[in-house]
């Protein structure tokens, strides 16, 4: 599926293994992982949010951005918490101008105001921030991925909304 | 972001990913995507323009509601911007 014109897929990867990580490929698979509907109304809803914007509270340790490898680590923070009080790390975008407007990459005011409108139930408790570069993805998939994912499931989410950048 | 979702979706989550590069979607195959032809750090639409950053967050909670099969779904939410996203696809810069 090229839509732009151009396969940014080829590109990324060349990029990546020229500059950054000579081993890295793209993990393919050849079906789609399980669709698990949603199983209560929406305007019920417990929703998380999952982001790859480098998002994390002033007190936890940045995401490692000089790693040739990407950083396959998580922070975590409560949904409640101000844009104003996060900081965005990653080597990927411009954080600069994002920081400006943190709703461009983490749309939590509007997440929150959709609660408030009865959107959507609630959000749970606590957002699962990563950083988007991960080139050695092993990591990612046996341990950092897995581990949210069971937290996920304490926290009772009926709709987890993944959020790139 | 795509093998994220993965793992969630065999973990029984009912997930819902927005991708800004169809192609990589379609190579990892998570459940369900929604693009967005948007930058790079502009995900959601530009800064200030909230009009645009919850009508794409209206899109997703849409589009869990809607997709019955896995695969991605075309948002009808953009915004008019420069030539951002074209050259960050082409690794340009300015």
């Amino acid at each position: 599926m090229i839509i732009d014109g151009v396969d940014f897929a080829e590109i990324e990867r060349d990029h990546v293994r020229s500059r950054l990580y000579p081993d890295f490929a793209w993990r393919a698979f050849d079906a789609f992982s399980p669709l698990n509907p949603l199983q209560v109304p929406l305007a019920a809803a417990r929703v998380a949010l999952v982001t790859t914007s480098g998002a994390h509270l002033p007190d936890q340790a940045p995401f490692d951005i000089a790693a040739a490898e990407g950083d396959p680590s998580y922070r975590t923070f409560p949904s409640v918490t101000p844009l104003a009080d996060l900081v965005l790390t990653h080597g990927g975008y411009d954080t600069r101008r994002a920081s400006a407007d943190k709703n461009v990459v983490l749309p939590l005011d509007h997440l929150r105001a959709a609660v408030t409108e009865h959107r959507i139930g609630s959000l749970t408790p606590r957002v699962y921030s990563f950083m988007g570069y991960v080139a050695d993805t092993d990591p990612l998939v046996d341990q950092s991925a897995p581990a949210v994912a069971r937290q996920l499931v304490e926290d009772k989410a009926d709709l987890v909304l993944l959020t790139p950048t | 972001m795509g093998l994220i979702q993965r793992i969630f979706d065999e973990a029984g989550l009912c997930t819902l990913s927005l991708t800004q590069v169809a192609e990589i979607t379609a190579i990892i195959k998570p459940s369900r995507a929604l693009f967005v032809a948007h930058p790079f750090g502009l995900t959601f639409g530009a800064v200030g323009d909230a009009a645009t950053q919850r009508a794409v967050v209206e899109a997703m909670l849409e589009a869990a509601v809607v997709m019955a099969a896995p695969g991605i779904r075309v948002s009808g939410v953009s915004w008019t911007c420069d030539d951002l996203r074209a050259r960050q696809l082409r690794k340009q810069r300015r």
